[in-house]
């Protein structure tokens, strides 16, 4: 499902101009953003945790080529689906 | 940091940002993920712009995969993005790595024990914020490490001096005609203000009337004296680390905490850092270059100008403060495409000095 359809449904789900759903969209990414930047968890009931893991500095091995990189670290979000949302999935299948 | 934001938090900063109210954002929390589920729930994947995607999955202890919006990962993994995956060499292997790794740690615990006990004139300070304020406290760290020292120092002291112990301390109390002539005497004295911190605390009045003999008789020698001697007492000062320090510190109060203010700034060349800041968890090097040079890859000249305190620009102690240099100083400008090359150069270098 794309950008713009869901835009429009959750317009009319909320009974509001698509114009102020769009905004909020944008604040809600700018706002997990910056959270997430700072290395906050974000937790959404029923729904699930977007987290931020730090990878340590790690040497990798390329099975083909046998070539050993030197991999950086990084800092990754990771999504948690919660049990809620989990069973919804489940039932559903 | 390291928080957990919970629904209402969110939806409290959200409302901040659009200056909406948060119940607004709350239930536009709820429809949005809500939405979000009923479509994973039929199998279907959802993009949503700024965020991510996310799709269904086959593992039914992960039923959902979430890949996030490529800005939101690069503003999560800025701290790190001038990194690159380096080619390692043949022998290199991760017991090497965590040798190295050891040796920068041990080094850094080093550099904070000596930093630690404050020897070091704290140089990068003064300069930057007003000097008055900040100065003032110095002389009393120092002066403090200068009695412990001079506790020490006192014995050693006191032996070369011992021909003098007693007799100056008389002749402070005679009349200032008596003792105009030489040099040299007023320097024993001096020394024998403070051989021990007994007699410091023990009479006071006589400190001060050394202090102000001290003066009257710098006054009287002026013509004569007086370059030689301030020459010899600024030198003295300077020498913080000596216990003649402890002398220096409280004979002529009035002058000291001008001159050592001064001692450190003469060791900071032309160029002063434009501001001090502090690294934390969320405030990186790269952070900080972005936000005084406008481009995060002008993080190693902060580094550079750090290269006392940062022995490994990944493993800063949050908490340490860096100086940001002048930009003129390396020929920062983010605009000039030249001035990019250079520092993606020397990271270049930096990065394979590292991965040795």
């Amino acid at each position: 499902m794309e950008n713009k359809a869901l835009l429009h449904s959750l317009s009319t789900a909320m009974g509001r101009d698509i114009k102020d759903v769009t905004a909020l969209l944008d604040t809600l990414g700018a706002v997990m953003k910056e959270r997430l930047s700072d290395m906050d968890t974000i937790a959404i009931p029923g729904f699930g945790e977007f987290e931020p893991v730090k990878e340590d500095e790690h040497i990798d091995t390329d099975p083909t080529t046998g070539e050993r990189m030197l991999i950086p670290p990084s800092i990754s979000v990771k999504f948690k689906p919660s049990s809620l949302l989990k069973r919804k999935i489940k039932e559903s299948r | 940091m390291n928080r957990k934001i919970t629904f209402p938090q969110l939806a409290g900063e959200m409302a901040q940002l659009t200056s909406g109210s948060s119940s607004t954002a709350e239930s536009f929390i709820k429809h949005l993920f809500d939405l979000i589920a009923e479509k994973l729930a039929k199998g279907e994947s959802v993009t949503i712009k700024g965020i991510g995607t996310f799709s269904p999955a086959d593992d039914p202890d992960y039923p959902v995969t979430w890949i996030p919006d490529k800005e939101l990962a690069e503003a999560v993994n800025e701290p790190f993005a001038f990194f690159e995956a380096v080619p390692l060499g043949e022998g290199v292997t991760e017991d090497t790595l965590e040798e190295a790794d050891s040796v920068l740690d041990t080094t850094a615990e080093i550099e904070e024990s000596t930093a630690a006990i404050p020897v070091i004139p704290p140089v990068p300070v003064s300069p930057v914020i007003p000097p008055i304020p900040k100065s003032t406290p110095t002389p009393d760290h120092e002066e403090k490490i200068a009695s412990s020292e001079a506790t020490v120092a006192t014995d050693e002291e006191q032996e070369l001096q011992s021909p003098t112990p007693e007799e100056p301390a008389a002749e402070v109390n005679e009349p200032e005609t008596t003792v105009i002539e030489p040099t040299d005497k007023e320097e024993s004295q001096e020394y024998d203000e403070y051989p021990e911190e007994e007699r410091h605390s023990f009479n006071p009045w006589l400190a001060f009337a050394i202090g102000v003999i001290t003066g009257a008789l710098l006054y009287f020698v002026a013509d004569r004296y007086l370059l030689p001697v301030t020459a010899a007492e600024e030198t003295a000062i300077e020498e913080v680390e000596t216990p003649v320090d402890s002398i220096n510190d409280s004979v002529p109060a009035l002058e000291t905490p001008d001159t050592v203010a001064e001692a450190p700034a003469d060791t900071v060349k032309i160029y002063e850092p434009i501001a001090i800041d502090t690294i934390s968890t969320s405030r990186y090097l790269t952070t900080m270059a972005r936000k005084y040079y406008g481009d995060y890859k002008f993080w190693v000249y902060i580094y550079e100008e750090n290269s006392d305190v940062v022995t490994n620009p990944n493993r800063i102690r949050p908490g340490t403060t860096v100086k940001i240099p002048d930009p003129e100083k390396y020929g920062i400008d983010a605009k000039d495409p030249e001035s990019l090359r250079r520092a993606e150069k020397k990271i270049g270098e930096i990065s394979a000095q590292l991965a040795k």
